[in-house]
């Protein structure tokens, strides 16, 4: 408790919360290129996939225990490769920080702030999470718990709630099944699980790092249940030929929300504001583990400084990037490029620590 | 370090004073609680209704109409036309003009700004005027001055009550998106003030009929019949006029599609009670006597069954039923098949009706 | 000033003339101080010299049991040899009937004891003074706390005196394991400071960060304990309080057995009781008292006050200004038409009613106590209804400000729902300039700071930030459990223990 390190349960939940925001950024991707409300196949194949690179991952990672997978790439990998993947995860850190960051102000200044420069969103959003990411890793997942404890309980309201008017027989036809589609989005889904890529980095700042494993197996089954229940809660409200067409079909749940004897008018706004607190805190986390991918790949002792950096480079890449659902028709190579490397990189680096172990040992 | 913090401030600050882009009072706006949409010659004609903003004293409205391309010109022409910033935020109906609603066209475009809107609720309810939209919006019910609400209301309460199928704009374009077909409420000027009793079919975003109100209720009976409210039925059996009123619906469906055949069956059970007979008669206590009128009286439900089954199949080719949503869901490989061809097999649909009537109570005397 | 720094080195003299001078320099100009000169002893041949604070002696005991036994003793005079070293013994073992004495060494000691309130004996040969307890002054009656009353639970409540109050907790607490760690605090006031914990179940750490930041404080005058709040306390820049303070014995001896540090200080009648936490701040010691399920519903209205008072005035500009839209539109248009003829923005008519709000508050507490609270009320009622009739702010906004105010004294701690009246001013502002959007970015910043804050290393939103591991402690926050249940301590202050398993 009073030392600078995270509780497992801590790691648990900023692993949920980021999975969460980018599975809802992707949400459409999964419901657009699946014939038939049959995502969730898509979701449980990924979380397959995940659940068994679990392990070489977690034993590589607990070998070099206080090392985050940076540090072990560099003593594992020549200097040019280390460098190279350190480089990679800094710039799909950034990548995925803005693109978070644009949609999440796009989605503010269409829903409540119509005339509200988007710059000022951004810059508004980014300059408190760069003061949580100056206070550090203990901050953060102080944030991600109370954001887990405040933000999911209305979650779980606004869930109960949209299912007014609901058609539960929406979730059919399951058989037949689009197959090829469903592999098709099978990437996209990975890449839905961004705390996949967040645990290389967060699990060595955990306290009791033996439990590790089993809390990285349960990041994936909540994460997994989650995301099926906001996929069936979308294909429950709309039924698959209205929610191809949804930009944000989560915030368009929202808007249809209807409790009864409810004081607000528009639920969207309220559902908003929570959500803010979401990915707030995701943007948070992402900035501070940019910070420390950079730290470990420049080799410097501090960490805290390099959200100055961030912040010029999150901005500018915010501002310019076109929001993601102008992207969905470009997107789908970059998607399996980013969960490819994103899975293999980690797998590689355990499948090299094994080899080696072997050789010396011979 | 603190120069750093100074800039942020600075920063802060400067974006924040520039600020309040958004700030407009409530008291500043306007806001438009119903409108109506016809079609003129070259444009269409908005008619808005917006209440009057004055403390305490009795309800009062202004009605604008403005000739415009669609709502982002309406709005920005308001906005021309006013001190105020006109708002659609409290939107609560809006009626769509007979002609209008024939063209399908406009109402592609009209219901493509609707759902492509941010501000506007989703949840806005929808009808269709019989003959002209402006009419409606300048009725003046004497009970309720605005007709926004008194619509809303009124349509609220139908659909509860399962009268009608769709009550707002996001269900009639998830109904037209799913099967192409909705059936849209339809308000009619009624005396002084308005009624809501009959549907207007729409197929592929174009109104091609109007359903009257038993059909309307038959309908609804086969699409939910666990809410599904039947209102009377009223035979004459040997001379003395009965009158039937329904507990409760139970229903089940079958349905088959086989070479290119599609059909449908639902085996209705409708349990039901005595409204009115005669005073002084005993007959009730005859049970033939109640098996005549058991028959009398599905034989009359059954007619009326028929013939609007035959209206939607023959005369409109509309699938009101949502056979089709039902085919994909549960029979999507048959239903892939003869996808491009639905409306031919739904008219050569063979759709039966199987009603088995209990009448469960006499009332209180015998 | 030269003369009392120096008096650390000099010793007490066996000429009692010449410790007399520089006491007497030293106390030069303060009536107060009494020297007396006598002689004691069977044929009245030894010389002492009594020195002490008039008004804070009790002087009965002193002449009594002092005075005159010493007036009668036989061998004084015989012992008067070899630097008084025996005689000195003889008087404190056996001459005088009193039961708190001892020896001082230098002049130094002599007059802190003195100011204490204690007599100080010079006896001619010795080299050391003795000192006599003979502490007493007047002290104000035990009395209910006027800030924490209570509907059910002891009316008791700690006074000026610090022993007193450690008296309260000791009858509560009848524990050997209860330790009172006596410290002094302050260059010239030289407080008395009382570090109170029950040794086995205080968290260790907790206590050596206490006893190193008091040991720490360099400061001239400590006159209330909200002087060592300010002082010990971990950001000084957060508005919110980390130190929890109580008038009321049961809530620090309650505290203590939950094994948290209790820290008194003498002039004062509050205690401060350290590690505080987000929730600490939200009980009351009255949730212990009544039935549990009433407590439960308490502390939720509570947790429901709590967002009103910081959120209510901001959720009314951002709705009225930028999301009207919110509001069923019956209500909608009912605000609309309240605001028509309103000169001012909602958001400097929020912040106009808040500081009136305050305004009253603060002028009811400067009103004589009698009609204090009904001039507030009568003042509230008066200012706002007459500007709601003279057309300077709407209905609503009255509504809104007093059911503010109401919820903030639903908070049962005073300076915690102090802390969230002032933030609340800072959500009028923020809210007007970006709406909802804007309270959001607010909260986000609140919890970013409330996460980083610790008290003494307890993270401030214990156990809310450890949700899964502390779930125990999840108990008794937004419910009350069962006392049954409460039998374990809270999770939060065990480090000890657990590592000891």
């Amino acid at each position: 408790m009073f030392n600078q390190d995270i509780t497992p349960y801590q790691n648990l939940s900023i692993l949920i919360l980021v999975s969460f925001a980018f599975q809802s950024i992707l949400m459409p991707l999964l419901l657009s290129e699946i014939d038939g409300p049959v995502g969730w196949m898509t979701i449980i194949i990924a979380a397959v996939v995940l659940y068994f690179s679990l392990k070489p991952i977690n034993k590589l990672l607990l070998k070099y225990k206080e090392d985050s997978f940076l540090s072990i790439s560099n003593k594992i990998f020549p200097r040019l490769i280390s460098r190279a993947i350190g480089i990679y995860y800094i710039i799909m850190f950034l990548i995925a920080n803005s693109i978070l960051m644009k949609d999440f102000a796009e989605q503010i200044k269409l829903m409540m702030l119509f005339r509200t420069p988007l710059g000022s969103i951004i810059i508004v959003i980014l300059l408190t999470a760069s003061y949580a990411t100056k206070k550090g890793i203990k901050t953060i997942a102080n944030i991600s718990s109370i954001t887990v404890l405040i933000a999911f309980i209305p979650y779980i309201f606004i869930m109960i709630f949209s299912t007014y008017y609901a058609d539960y027989s929406n979730v059919f036809p399951i058989y037949p099944a689009d197959v090829e589609g469903v592999l098709k989005s099978v990437p996209g889904a990975i890449l839905g699980f961004f705390g996949f890529t967040i645990l290389l980095f967060s699990n060595s700042k955990v306290t009791v790092q033996e439990n590790n494993r089993s809390i990285n197996k349960k990041f994936i089954l909540f994460s997994t249940i989650l995301y099926v229940a906001c996929y069936l809660m979308i294909i429950v409200k709309f039924g698959i030929k209205e929610s191809v067409h949804l930009v944000w079909p989560f915030i368009s749940v929202m808007k249809y929300v209807n409790i009864p004897g409810f004081f607000f008018e528009s639920t969207e706004i309220v559902g908003l504001c929570f959500q803010i607190i979401v990915t707030f805190s995701c943007i948070c986390i992402i900035a501070y583990f940019t910070n420390i991918a950079m730290q470990e790949t420049f080799k410097t002792r501090e960490d805290g400084f390099f959200i100055y950096m961030q912040i010029p480079i999150l901005y500018f890449m915010a501002a310019v990037l076109p929001g993601m659902y102008m992207m969905f028709p470009y997107i789908q190579w970059p998607i399996i490029i980013l969960s490819g490397l994103n899975l293999l990189i980690p797998l590689i680096a355990a499948l090299v620590d094994a080899k080696f172990k072997k050789v010396k040992n011979n | 370090m603190k120069s750093i913090k100074i800039l942020f401030i600075t920063i802060i600050t400067s974006i924040v004073l520039t600020g309040c882009w958004d700030s407009v009072e409530i008291n500043k706006r306007e806001y438009i609680f119903a409108v109506g949409i016809d079609k003129n010659a070259k444009n269409l004609t908005f008619t808005s209704e917006i209440p009057k903003i004055n403390e305490g004293s009795e309800e009062q409205r202004l009605v604008y109409t403005k000739d415009c391309i669609n709502f982002a010109d309406f709005y920005a022409t308001s906005y021309l036309h006013s001190e105020k910033v006109i708002s659609d935020r409290l939107m609560q109906v809006i009626v769509l003009g007979e002609d209008l609603a024939r063209d399908s066209e406009a109402v592609k475009r009209i219901f493509d700004e609707i759902q492509r809107s941010p501000q506007m609720n989703r949840r806005v309810k929808i009808c269709i005027a019989k003959g002209k939209a402006q009419d409606i919006i300048n009725t003046e019910i004497p009970h309720n001055p605005i007709v926004g609400r008194f619509l809303s209301e009124m349509l609220i309460k139908l659909k509860r009550e399962s009268y009608q199928d769709i009550y707002t704009f996001d269900e009639a374009i998830l109904d037209l998106g799913k099967t192409g077909n909705a059936m849209i409420p339809v308000v009619e000027i009624n005396d002084k003030s308005l009624k809501v009793e009959r549907a207007g079919v729409f197929k592929e975003y174009e109104l091609i009929g109007f359903l009257e109100p038993e059909e309307v209720s038959s309908i609804m009976v086969l699409l939910n019949p666990s809410k599904a409210t039947i209102r009377n039925v009223n035979i004459t059996v040997e001379d003395t006029n009965v009158s039937l009123g329904a507990v409760d619906i139970t229903m089940t469906k079958k349905m088959d599609l086989s070479n290119d055949k599609l059909k449908v069956d639902y085996y209705v059970t409708l349990y039901s009670y005595i409204d009115s007979f005669i005073i002084g008669s005993n007959k009730l206590e005859d049970q033939s006597y109640l098996n005549k009128i058991k028959e009398e009286a599905t034989k009359n439900i059954l007619m009326v069954s028929k013939k609007t089954l035959d209206k939607l199949q023959n005369s409109y080719r509309a699938d009101l039923l949502k056979i089709k949503e039902d085919l994909y869901k549960y029979h999507k490989q048959d239903y892939e098949k003869i996808a491009d061809k639905y409306d031919e097999i739904f008219e050569a649909a063979d759709i039966n009706i199987h009603l088995d009537m209990v009448i469960k109570s006499t009332g209180l005397v015998k | 000033m030269g003369i009392y720094q120096n008096l650390t080195n000099i010793n007490v003299d066996i000429d009692l003339k010449k410790n007399e001078t520089i006491l007497k320099e030293v106390f030069k100009d303060a009536n107060d101080i009494i020297f007396r000169n006598m002689k004691v002893g069977q044929h009245k041949k030894l010389n002492i010299l009594i020195f002490y604070v008039d008004g804070m002696t009790t002087k009965d005991s002193i002449s009594e049991y002092a005075i005159q036994t010493l007036m009668e003793s036989i061998n004084l005079e015989s012992l008067k040899k070899d630097s008084g070293k025996e005689l000195q013994n003889e008087i404190l073992n056996s001459n005088i009937a009193i039961t708190e004495l001892g020896t001082v060494q230098t002049l130094q000691e002599c007059v802190d004891k003195a100011l204490s309130g204690e007599t100080i004996l010079f006896i001619e040969t010795c080299s050391k003074a003795v000192w006599l307890s003979s502490r007493g002054w007047q002290i104000r009656g035990i009395q209910e706390p006027a800030a924490e009353t209570l509907i059910r639970g002891a009316r008791d409540g700690f006074i000026e005196t610090m022993k007193v109050n450690i008296t309260l907790i000791r009858r509560r607490i009848r524990d050997p394991k209860l330790k009172v760690k006596y410290m002094q605090v302050g260059r010239r006031s030289k407080t008395d400071i009382t570090l109170l914990y029950i040794e086995d179940i205080v968290n260790k750490t907790v206590l050596d960060e206490v006893e190193k930041r008091i040991n720490n404080i360099d400061i001239e005058a400590v006159l209330e304990s909200s002087y060592i709040e300010e002082l010990i306390e971990d950001d000084t820049y957060s508005p919110f309080p980390q130190i929890e303070n109580t008038e009321r014995p049961d809530a620090a001896a309650s505290a203590l057995l939950e094994g948290r540090v209790v820290i008194a200080v003498d002039n004062t009648p509050t205690v401060l009781m350290a590690p505080a936490t987000f929730i600490s701040f939200m009980q009351s010691s009255e949730d212990y008292y009544e039935r549990w399920m009433l407590s439960c519903l308490i502390r939720m209205i509570r947790y429901i006050a709590l967002p009103i008072v910081m959120l209510l005035p901001a959720l009314y500009v951002a709705v009225v200004q930028f999301h009207p839209n919110m509001l069923p539109t019956q209500l909608a248009l009912y605000v609309a038409a309240s605001r028509a003829n309103v000169p001012f923005p909602p958001y400097f008519e929020a912040l106009l009613m808040e500081l009136v709000m305050e305004l009253v508050r603060e002028a009811s507490i400067r009103i004589t106590t009698p009609v204090g609270s009904t001039i507030g009320l009568v003042s509230g009622l008066v200012i706002g209804s007459a500007s709601v009739e003279a057309g300077l702010i709407t209905p609503i906004a009255v509504i809104i400000v007093a059911l503010t105010g109401l919820a903030s004294f639903a908070i049962p701690s005073y300076n915690f729902s102090t802390s969230l009246r002032m933030i609340r001013f800072g959500f009028i502002v923020i809210a007007s300039f970006f709406g909802l959007f804007g309270i959001s970015i607010g909260l986000c910043i609140l919890i970013i700071h409330l996460c980083t804050l610790k008290s003494f290393g307890v993270p401030y939103l214990t156990p809310m930030t450890h949700f899964v591991e502390r779930r125990s402690d999840l108990k008794d926050t937004v419910i009350r459990p069962k006392i049954y249940n409460l039998v374990r301590k809270p999770a939060y202050l065990q480090v000890e223990k657990e590592k000891g398993k």
